[in-house]
């Protein structure tokens, strides 16, 4: 699906190399901004002359000027979401960008998927993006180093996952050392200074996944919620939207249990289980974070496959075998591919155009996945 | 570890039985906690009509299983006077490799679980050694263990897509017997749970051994002194744990037929508190092993009842904390008083 939006947006974005450096700014952020299907049919020229032509594209990063970032709060949707593509200007001397992430569950593969795109698709302009892991959580304890790291090493831009507040400090550090910085995945809710942030409004994740559970039970109904911690800010904006969109909407879907499963598969089997015992009417599970697959386990144990329907977050293989056999109703995703490709491609576009986002939080689409569309989103591991 | 109700050399707590069996039994620990679960249980049955079914009951049993049988591991640490903070790691460690070593194909199927056991085992082993040989504190070794075994979990589960660590399948019907499995309408892992407990209470009660780790505990000079190898003692608690923390790992992963980098995470302080609740003292000396199911019985009743009863959410993680403090207070009272 990326790969063949990226391809149409290359030829569209291309420009003749008889335009001004000024023009061609502009347009390349009109491109950035507008996604490929307004730029697409506008200048169809071949993919070749891109190579023929690198140097009169050349761009003097020092000279570059820069917009300032847009405000914070600010959030739209991009439309080349996980396909935007490089401003097609070679920078006058090497640059690095790093992308500071994690790899401790399969959550992140895509996103690392996505880093190793952009990566190649830099690498004609004359740029290396690094894929980092600086620790095991998101949180400032491991990310502060990365972050210290990073500028320490004079990376030409960062993009990092910003867990907690602790980060703020060092987001602002690297700024005021000229490195442009993007966020994604997930960030602070005290306002930094850097420049956009690539990842999912959470709690409208919540709400999406309230109406999942309202058209998935007919509109009624007891349902249980399963999140993974009710100290982590993130779970706790996915089970707020939740509740507080079936309180507006579905005031006959009754909420009848609410607990912590620690994002465990296994504490989440025993929840289920628990549910279906005080509630042997219950109509949905739905489970915020981690360990889906527990839950959706405990139903198909129970025989209750298609009577008690589950909601849950992401991709990974085991969520989408259960999505396939029809005990999880619907997965909700939250563009894994793009927020490890663009803010690396962004953060370029940056530098050599000075252009900033046109607002702070480019949120990402939160696609639901179904027994009936699973095919366009997953394919069965290799044995 | 120098209290001044220091128990002879070789002697358990409860280990003779005479004319005061009653009053013993009474008085000790453990049954202060029974009464406290058989309160709780009588609470539930009186709250919500469900509590009370047999599927129920088996439910609370087989979720607490895996903790139980590390409770039986950390229960003999405890008793030492030391304590094992790697559990919840060392659980995913093993059932990492066993799941890789079954997915890869490279063994079959049960022999990849005596791997994954004797993994663990070695995991437990090297633990035990730090402690005894490099005279490294328990908390220290074991805590310095937790993310080792952790990294190692991510480490096995990594290469199946990219480098990232990804979930391992783990899909032999025999094999997840072990964590999914029933006999009748009783679930495999609560009788596995059982036998476990059974063995290692006689064997704590009725062994040279078993009464050394008590001797070590209760104060360690005296039993060196009586000729107890204490290294040998604390060698083999730490090491039985790793084995058991192994199995705790493979019954996890065949639950749920997939073994999970993050599994285990933060279950050392399940375990440990089941451990304390149950009557076990961190100063060493005392604890059984039967105090520490019930300890762990009703930490696993009390999050049936957040379910059953509807708790609100945060109360949920208030409870447990209170129940811990509770159970060791009231413990202390008991004691004072008597």
């Amino acid at each position: 699906m990326f790969d063949e939006q990226i391809e149409t947006f290359d030829k569209g974005v291309i420009l003749p190399m008889k335009t001004a450096t000024r023009l061609l700014s502009v347009l390349a952020l009109l491109a950035v901004l507008a996604g490929c299907t307004t730029v697409a049919p506008a200048a169809p020229a071949p993919a070749a002359e891109q190579a023929a032509a690198p140097a009169a594209n050349t761009v003097v990063v020092a000279d570059v000027e820069r917009q300032p970032a847009p405000a914070f709060d600010s959030a739209c949707t991009a439309a080349d979401e996980g396909a935007v593509v490089p401003a097609d200007f070679t920078p006058d001397r090497p640059l690095k960008i790093a992308v500071l992430g994690l790899e401790n569950n399969p959550f992140w593969i895509p996103v690392k998927e996505g880093a190793l795109k952009a990566a190649e698709e830099l690498k004609p302009y004359n740029v290396t993006v690094d894929w980092i892991v600086p620790g095991e959580t998101h949180t400032a304890d491991d990310f502060s180093g990365g972050m210290e790291a990073a500028i320490a090493q004079e990376y030409d831009a960062i993009a990092t996952i910003a867990g907690d507040a602790g980060l703020v400090t060092y987001i602002d550090r690297a700024v005021d050392a000229g490195i442009p910085v993007a966020t994604f995945n997930s960030e602070t809710a005290a306002p930094n200074n850097r420049l956009f942030f690539v990842g999912a409004d959470l709690y409208k994740q919540g709400e999406a996944a309230g109406k999942a559970m309202a058209d998935a039970i007919g509109g009624a109904g007891k349902v249980g919620v399963i999140t993974g911690f009710f100290a982590v800010e993130a779970h706790e904006l996915r089970r707020k939207g939740f509740e507080d969109y079936l309180t507006a909407n579905n005031p006959d879907i009754e909420i009848v249990a609410q607990v912590e499963n620690s994002d465990q598969g296994d504490i989440a089997y025993t929840q289920a289980q628990d549910m279906m015992t005080a509630n042997p009417d219950l109509a949905g599970i739905y489970v915020t974070a981690g360990g889906p697959f527990g839950a959706a386990a405990a139903v198909e144990d129970a025989g209750k496959t298609g009577e008690v329907k589950v909601i849950s977050f992401d991709f990974v293989d085991e969520t989408m075998e259960y999505v396939q056999k029809g005990v999880i109703s619907a997965t909700i995703g939250q563009g894994p591919f793009a927020q490890g490709h663009d803010p690396a491609i962004r953060l370029f576009n940056y530098i050599v155009t000075g252009e900033a986002p046109e607002c702070g939080r480019l949120l990402t689409e939160a696609a639901l996945v179904t027994q009936d569309n699973i095919d366009q989103y997953w394919t069965p591991p290799a044995q | 570890m120098e209290q001044p109700e220091v128990v002879q050399v070789g002697t358990a707590r409860k280990g003779e039985s005479g004319g005061s069996f009653w009053r013993r039994l009474l008085q000790s620990r453990e049954f202060g906690v029974f009464l406290a679960l058989v309160g709780l249980v009588i609470l539930m049955r009186f709250l919500t009509p469900y509590f009370w079914k047999p599927d129920n009951i088996f439910n609370v049993l087989r979720g607490m299983s895996t903790i139980g049988i590390m409770a039986i591991g950390q229960t003999m640490i405890i008793i030492t006077g030391g304590i094992d903070l790697s559990v919840g790691s060392v659980l995913a460690a093993s059932a990492m490799i066993t799941a890789r070593l079954m997915y890869t194909g490279v063994v079959s199927p049960w022999v990849a679980v005596l791997i994954g056991l004797s993994f663990g085992t070695l995991l437990g082993a090297i633990n035990g050694l730090i402690i005894t040989r490099v005279k490294v504190t328990p908390f220290i070794a074991t805590l310095g263990m937790l993310s080792i075994a952790r990294g190692l979990a991510y480490l096995l589960a990594s290469g199946l897509q990219g480098t990232v660590a990804s979930n391992v399948p783990m899909r032999d019907e025999s094999v997840n017997f072990l964590g999914a499995g029933y006999i009748g309408p009783v679930p495999f892992p609560v009788i596995e749970m059982f036998v476990l407990v059974i063995v290692f209470s006689l064997f704590l009660r009725f062994t040279v051994l078993g009464r050394q780790i008590y001797a070590v505990g209760s104060n360690e000079q005296a039993a060196r002194l009586s000729g107890v190898s204490s290294d040998m003692v604390k060698l083999f608690v730490y090491t039985i744990t790793g084995t058991l923390a192994a199995l705790s790992g493979i019954m996890t992963a065949g639950l749920l037929g997939t073994s999970a980098t993050n599994a285990g995470t933060g279950t050392e302080l399940d375990v440990i508190a089941a451990v304390v609740i149950g009557g076990a003292s961190l100063a060493g000396g005392s604890g059984t092993i039967i105090g520490s199911i019930i300890g762990a019985a009703i930490m696993a009743v009390l999050r049936n009842a957040f379910v059953l009863l509807q708790f609100p959410i945060y109360m949920q993680t208030i409870s447990i904390g209170l129940v811990i403090i509770l159970a060791v207070a009231i413990d202390q009272i008991r004691r004072r008083s008597s």
